[in-house]
């Protein structure tokens, strides 16, 4: 019988300039690797560059793959938009990245978090297509 | 002139936009302090309830449209008002003059939360929510450049409210994406 096929969890943290990705085991217990970007240096501070997000999400990609993971399920936190004056490089470009390393995309879930006290806004914007 | 007061509950919004506005009054400005939340639940400006997280869902239109009312309903040409509008959910009015948001360092803002005798995860949300700075990335998309944000974590805050100051007075400007807690969260 042919092996279970092995997927993991990937939780992309995208802030304004700056993106972090931890993949974990599909039950979040055991950490497989982490990715920072790093701070993205914006030129122009009206467009950020995704380059940084990319590169880690194509070595995350390539440790993954070492360990026999043939495909992902992402988490994405990212308060970014799609405006014209979207700050941070960009969750879309991350999963690009994984997707072009060869890694199946499984589910893509939005769970950015909500600041809020007794008020806070409405959470529409959780299971938005990334 | 209108400036917004906004940031992750906690981050000291409400001290220093009081701290700020008795500040002006010291120096003879005309200047009126909006606690947007206290307008919410005076005006019932909300859709419903998460009854998972335990807050009222804000209706951000009915929010900007009331607030934008009571500026309206107060102009007086020979009288320019500082409106110091202040809540987490400031920074989705479309006029303003400044935008400041608040910062805190998310394990300090673990530490002020939990006076506040809130649930665990929602400690959690928000200490998440200001690693990430959803309310900068919100606010920069709206008011882009007009946005500051000032790290109060090892500040008091007077001298928060100083710096604000410091801001409308066109002296120092604390771009957003000046300051990053992205790596705190893990
Ligand atoms: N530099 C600072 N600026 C503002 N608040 C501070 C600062 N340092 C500590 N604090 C404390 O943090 C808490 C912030 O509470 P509050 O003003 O109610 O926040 P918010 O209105 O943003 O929810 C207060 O207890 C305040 O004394
Ligand atoms: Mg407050």
């Amino acid at each position: 019988m042919a092996e279970k096929e092995k997927w993991g969890v990937a939780n992309v943290y995208s802030s304004f300039n700056n993106t972090i990705i931890t993949v974990t085991d599909i039950t979040g217990a055991e950490t497989i690797t982490q990715w920072s970007g790093g701070k993205v240096v914006r030129a122009d501070r009206q467009e950020s560059s995704p380059f940084a997000a990319m590169e880690a999400a194509t070595r995350a990609a390539e440790d993954v793959k070492e360990k026999g993971i043939i495909g992902l399920h992402i988490k994405v936190r990212a308060p970014g938009g799609n405006g014209p004056r979207t700050p941070g490089p960009g969750a879309q470009a991350t999963i690009r990245a994984f997707a072009r390393a060869g890694i199946r995309i499984g589910k893509i879930e939005d769970v950015t978090p909500i600041p809020h006290d007794g008020t806070g806004r409405p959470g529409g914007k959780r299971g938005r297509r990334v | 002139m209108i400036i917004l007061i906004t940031g992750t509950p906690g981050t000291g919004k409400s001290t220093v936009s009081k701290i700020l506005n008795d500040k002006l009054h010291l120096e003879n400005f005309q200047s009126t302090l909006v606690p947007v939340n206290d307008l919410i639940y005076e005006k019932h400006l909300y859709h419903g309830v998460d009854e998972e997280k335990g807050y009222k869902i804000v209706d951000i239109e009915d929010m900007c449209l009331e607030i934008d009312h009571l500026l309206e309903d107060s102009k007086d040409p020979m009288n320019p008002m500082v409106w110091i509008i202040e809540g987490h959910l400031s920074h989705y009015l479309q006029d303003a003059d400044f935008v400041i948001v608040l910062r805190a360092n998310p394990h300090v803002l673990r530490q002020r939360l939990k006076t506040r005798n809130w649930k665990d995860s929602k400690i959690k949300e928000n200490a998440e929510a200001e690693a990430l700075a959803v309310c900068t990335c919100e606010a920069y998309q709206i008011h882009g450049e007009r946005v500051n944000e000032i790290d109060t974590t090892d500040i008091s805050p007077e001298e928060t409210a100083e710096l604000v100051i410091d801001v409308i007075n066109d002296k120092k400007h604390f771009p957003a994406g000046s300051v990053d807690f992205l790596q705190d969260l893990l």
